[in-house]
């Protein structure tokens, strides 16, 4: 006979109920909450995403205004800058924009991070009476 | 009432905290010892993991459970501090008898509340990482498959295939274990 069909799930489950255990420190909780005391205080301010949730969200920003931009400089230079020019310009373009794309993402999140700090500065110099 | 205190928590009462500090912390304790099996780095793994979600407690969207949310971050901690591969170290099965484990029943009955704890718990202490896990997220804190899979990142046939071998495998740890206890009184 297989020892699974008479296992006693119940009686299992009640001896492994005796298993949980207590942190051997006596002020385990106190030591804890000093910790948690000292920390800022949690803020629900950037509930809207993770810091590589937000910057995703920025890159894909980033990514509409690199297509946007070359949209624009293509219709510019098609009329006045045509000829010769149209292929460094454009090459130039490319990179312009494109370099300037890809900053947005990088000054969007600095802007987040120092908006973040400054609110929380302020919730510490109310804290420390500052 | 989690939700309530979550909510107390966010709007800068830090001292609501305790709160979850109380409710959980042994769970927390007996989860990160099964992994980490030693008792000072399983107490710095469970005031890390506390600390870990006071600090990201705004990003706690609600959809699981707080206890769910707390685990993965104690066993997150835990991970940490164990190297993975001792995570499936095996212990032999040996083909438990049904008349065994009557007869384990029957000896852990006679021992007081207080051995049969220790007991237990030197068992699980000698089962691996994974196993006393699974085993203690399962029965202990009584989360269902789709919890543990969430916890722990394993599949839910992993973890029915886990708690099967587990079974065993305490079984016979709780087997060795009262052998040897009875051979030091004799």
């Amino acid at each position: 006979m297989s020892t699974e069909q008479h296992f006693d799930e119940n009686r299992f489950a009640a001896l492994l109920k005796k298993s949980q255990q207590q942190p051997p420190s006596p002020d385990f909780d106190e030591k804890l909450m000093e910790k948690i005391i000292q920390l800022p205080a949690a803020s629900p301010q950037h509930k809207n995403g993770t810091a590589l949730q937000l910057g995703k969200r920025y890159l894909l920003l980033a990514v509409g205004f690199l297509i946007v931009s070359v949209f624009f400089s293509g219709q510019f230079l098609s009329g006045y800058f045509s000829g010769l020019t149209l292929t460094f310009s454009l090459a130039t373009n490319y990179i312009f924009f494109g370099g300037m794309a890809l900053m947005i993402p990088i000054l969007l999140y600095i802007l987040d991070v120092f908006l973040h700090e400054k609110h929380h500065n302020k919730q510490l110099s109310g804290f420390i009476g500052v | 009432m989690d939700s309530e205190y979550i909510r107390k928590v966010l709007q800068g009462d830090s001292q609501a905290f305790r709160y979850f500090v109380d409710k959980y912390r042994n769970l927390a304790y007996s989860l990160a010892i099964s992994v980490v099996k030693n008792s000072v780095v399983a107490e710095e793994v469970t005031q890390d993991a506390f600390v870990n979600a006071y600090k990201s407690l705004h990003q706690f969207e609600g959809r699981a459970k707080f206890s769910t949310w707390l685990y993965k971050i104690v066993m997150n901690e835990a991970l940490k501090r164990v190297k993975r591969k001792t995570m499936d170290y095996c212990m032999d099965i040996e083909e438990i008898q049904e008349t065994e484990i009557s007869d384990l029943n029957e000896s852990i009955d006679t021992l007081g509340e207080e051995e049969q704890r220790y007991f237990i718990n030197l068992a699980l202490d000698r089962l691996s990482p994974n196993d006393s896990l699974v085993l203690r997220l399962f029965y202990l804190h009584e989360n269902n498959l789709r919890e543990i899979q969430e916890i722990t990142g394993f599949t839910e046939t992993n973890i029915k295939s886990i708690l099967h071998r587990a079974r065993k495998r305490m079984y016979t740890a709780l087997k060795y274990e009262l052998k040897e206890e009875i051979r030091n009184i004799l």
